[in-house]
């Protein structure tokens, strides 16, 4: 049953323009190379790589995900390594390779930490998921227990923890004919400095649903943090929509809000509100053209935006 | 059908056409045989193959099979279960193999070399011409819509 290693390549060559900011000039900007490598070690055992090239002057890798998988059964399978965790939905849909989104960039909630995203996304450790048929309908679950959060947001704890506390999360899914809906959260402690602790407690919900051509997604979540004694509740969510007017031609919009507590010690998140706009271009089934438009504030400087960006994966 | 019943050979010849035309190859859709579904409708083949659907009902995981290259009843198959090309439903695999969600199509040099993996292993599903499916595995839905 083995077979050799497949590899997938994925990569994003961006533009874009904020109107009204001086200090942000129009740029072309180089995005994520993503490499994937998965390789299938016996009907039950598979074993999945994920190595990402980016950067913002130079390019440095990340190792986003590493999981050793067994899977006997679709309603049981266990994962060890590093991965993301079951908190939300984009996380788990979606992962790195740009061409994956409909949009450009991932909304503000479901970006990962060395991007300024306020949850929780990735972490070593071990992940136990499976669905399981309840008549018509399916139930999946999520149980994850790993390092977690460390000193700062990013990065999460690859190689060592700062205290015997472990990340644990869940989630709770049904899937109903094209509507999945479920819950997830996740509760963690650790060490920011000697003898300041953080404690977090993530809660979130969210909606995916596929009729036809159109596509949603509702997703928010609440962030509580108590890091020495100080608390600060931090909420988000977005909600997105795709239509497909042709097979290889999809309009799509979505709306966010972020809002940081002004007592928050340990993300770097700020207070956001977006809107935007565009339409996504296959021109080939491994390759998009995207263009959107829209307006966004971020920490109370707003402005209009525009952005282009190419995206493949094969 | 008077008119077939007054006249024995034209009744015959198109009995003859009949039979030719449904022993005719056309692309099927296999499974393993210990598979729990016995047929597949339109709309469930559909699924199947866009990877929607990815496990079977006694919990085994769905698994694509493939050709390593374009194989024409593979083709003509995907299209009529799914209106896709083959590098549309790779695409689509290459989604849910990046999410984690599922295993990447396993691929093999030939039709016949897919339909012996399909009958080794649980769960397997493969789009075959018709004339390639024999006793070791079980077709559960066919293109042309016939049970």
């Amino acid at each position: 049953m083995s077979q050799p290693l497949e590899w997938h390549f994925g990569g994003d060559v961006n533009y874009g323009k904020k109107f009204g900011d001086a200090a942000t000039p129009n740029a072309f900007t180089l995005g994520k190379i993503d490499t994937m490598i998965h390789g299938r070690l016996s009907r039950t055992f598979s074993v999945l790589a994920e190595i990402v090239y980016e950067g913002e002057e130079n390019f440095g890798f990340d190792i986003e995900r590493v999981m050793l998988n067994y899977e006997p059964r679709s309603w049981f399978r266990l994962s060890i390594g590093r991965y993301h965790t079951p908190v939300g939905y984009w996380n788990t849909a979606y992962h790195h390779a740009r061409w994956m989104y409909v949009t450009t960039e991932a909304p503000l909630l479901a970006r990962f930490e060395d991007e300024g995203g306020p949850l929780q996304a990735h972490t070593i450790g071990v992940l136990v998921h499976g669905s399981v048929p309840v008549g018509s309908m399916k139930l999946e679950y999520d149980f994850s227990v790993g390092n977690g959060r460390g000193p700062t947001a990013d990065p999460p704890q690859n190689f060592t923890d700062v205290n015997e506390g472990k990340s644990v999360g869940g989630a709770l899914h049904l899937d109903v004919g094209g509507i999945r809906f479920g819950v997830s959260g996740m509760i963690d402690s650790t060490t920011v400095t000697s003898g300041v602790d953080l404690s977090e407690q993530i809660g979130g919900a969210d909606l995916h649903l596929r009729l036809g051509e159109l596509e949603a997604i509702v997703e928010g979540a609440v962030i509580h943090h108590d890091l020495g004694g100080i608390s600060a509740t931090n909420y988000g969510g977005y909600v997105q929509a795709s239509y497909g007017v042709r097979e290889d031609v999809h309009l799509y919009g979505r709306a966010e809000r972020f809002v940081r507590d002004s007592a928050e010690g340990y993300l770097n998140t700020p207070t956001t509100s977006n809107v935007l706009g565009g339409i996504r271009f296959d021109p080939i089934p491994s390759a998009a053209i995207k263009l959107e438009g829209g307006w966004e504030k971020i920490s109370g400087v707003e402005g209009a935006i525009a952005r282009g960006q190419i995206s493949w994966l094969f | 059908m008077a008119v077939l019943a007054n006249r024995p050979g034209l009744a015959l010849a198109a009995a003859i056409l009949f039979a030719a035309a449904a022993a005719r190859a056309e692309p099927v859709l296999i499974v393993h045989p210990t598979c729990p579904a016995k047929s597949l409708d339109a709309d469930d083949a559909r699924k199947l193959l866009l990877g929607e659907e990815l496990s079977w009902s006694n919990g085994d995981a769905t698994q694509l099979v493939e050709t390593r290259s374009e194989d024409p009843a593979t083709t003509a198959g995907y299209l009529a279960i799914a209106r896709k090309t083959p590098s549309q439903i790779r695409a689509e695999w290459n989604r849910l193999v990046f999410s984690g969600r599922a295993n990447p199509p396993l691929r093999f040099g030939s039709a016949a070399e897919a339909r012996d993996a399909v009958a080794r292993f649980p769960g397997a599903f493969a789009v075959i011409d018709s004339s390639l499916a024999d006793s070791t595995v079980r077709i559960v839905f066919r293109a042309s819509g016939k049970r």
